[in-house]
């Protein structure tokens, strides 16, 4: 019997979980090999050494503050459910006053933006147009786009 | 009358009878609060925090006991994971904080528990989970290998390993403290 094999067997005799027809073969490995001796002693100082941690009791009362605690979970154990859409999005709830009003707002922005943005850009526009200047870059003249104004009698023009 | 056994108090328990629920807490608390102290190192606050909440969440799902399993292996189930979270949490909590702060945050050893099971103690909060939960459950509860199986939720054949490599190092970090 190697020693691995041997150690275990004496880990599982600690406790009481080795079969009796390995104990020869274990007792007879002990016999012969004195560091596999010296790990059965020590496996039971350290069963020994165990014994002596001991911890307090519980504090007094916690089976009340258990009882106290399940009596406000309700009359009967629950059985698990998933959450509904409807519990899960109750946040949202107080959300549509705030956001139509956010929408309300960024909404009078925007119009005044774009009014002002389409005020310059007229602006331009006329300028451009009053100085006789062409306001976009012509087409180049193989493009798609010439190609359809073509077809559509615009180039004649 | 015999007393009802702990699965018959268990299956009332999942039908919403508080006093069947009362009388296994009363019977198990002990057990419970110590294997949870033993196993994450914790002082008796926190080890009892741990133990409130494995009793309420083994009242909430009470209703899916099967008396296949023992009630105090089922309850050290729900106390096993409870401990792997609080675990977790707090090795997340010491590498979030990672100064000399959170040393001083820890619990206080009461001072019954410092004199000549200090050393016992660090040697098993020193081991990792699975190993320290096989060790406690056979040293200190007396659970057959087959149990800590059903707890831990592993094979009675990785039971027996924990134990012995768990053994095998309690060994020896005892015998360096020793020596």
């Amino acid at each position: 019997m190697r020693c691995v094999k041997a150690r275990r067997r004496l880990s599982a005799r600690a406790d009481g979980a080795l079969h009796e027809r390995h104990v020869p073969a274990l007792d007879g490995h002990l016999a012969a090999c004195p560091a596999c001796a010296a790990f059965a002693r020590s496996l039971e100082e350290t069963a020994v050494a165990l014994r002596r941690w001991s911890v307090d009791e519980p504090c007094c009362g916690f089976a009340d503050r258990v009882l106290a605690r399940v009596a406000g979970e309700g009359d009967r154990p629950r059985r698990w459910r998933p959450r509904p859409w409807r519990e899960r999005l109750a946040w949202l709830r107080p959300a549509p006053v705030g956001l139509a009003a956010a929408a309300f707002v960024l909404g009078v922005l925007l119009s005044a933006s774009m009014d002002a943005g389409g005020e310059r850009r007229s602006d331009a526009r006329s300028a451009a147009v009053v100085a006789g200047a062409d306001t976009f870059d012509p087409l180049p003249q193989d493009s798609a786009g010439a190609r359809l104004l073509e077809l559509l009698g615009d180039g004649q023009e | 009358m015999p007393p009802p056994s702990d699965e018959d108090l268990m299956l009332s328990a999942g039908r919403g009878d508080r006093q069947a629920f009362a009388l296994l807490v009363d019977r198990h608390h002990r057990a419970v609060s110590q294997f949870i102290r033993r196993f994450v190192g914790a002082d008796r606050h926190s080890a009892e925090d741990i133990a409130q909440d494995v009793f309420l969440s083994a009242w909430r799902t009470a209703r899916s006991y099967r008396p296949r399993a023992k009630v105090l292996t089922w309850l050290l189930r729900i106390g096993t994971n409870a401990c792997l979270n609080h675990l977790r949490g707090r090795r997340l909590r010491d590498r979030l904080m990672e100064s000399d702060q959170h040393v001083e945050d820890q619990p206080a050893t009461p001072p019954s528990e410092l004199d000549a099971d200090s050393g016992v103690r660090q040697a098993v909060e020193a081991l990792p989970p699975t190993q320290r939960a096989a060790i406690v459950l056979r040293h200190y509860h007396d659970m057959s290998y087959v149990d800590i199986a059903d707890i831990l939720e592993i094979t009675v054949g990785a039971v027996e390993s924990l134990l012995f490599r768990g053994r095998e190092r309690l060994r020896k970090l005892l015998d360096r403290e020793k020596g």
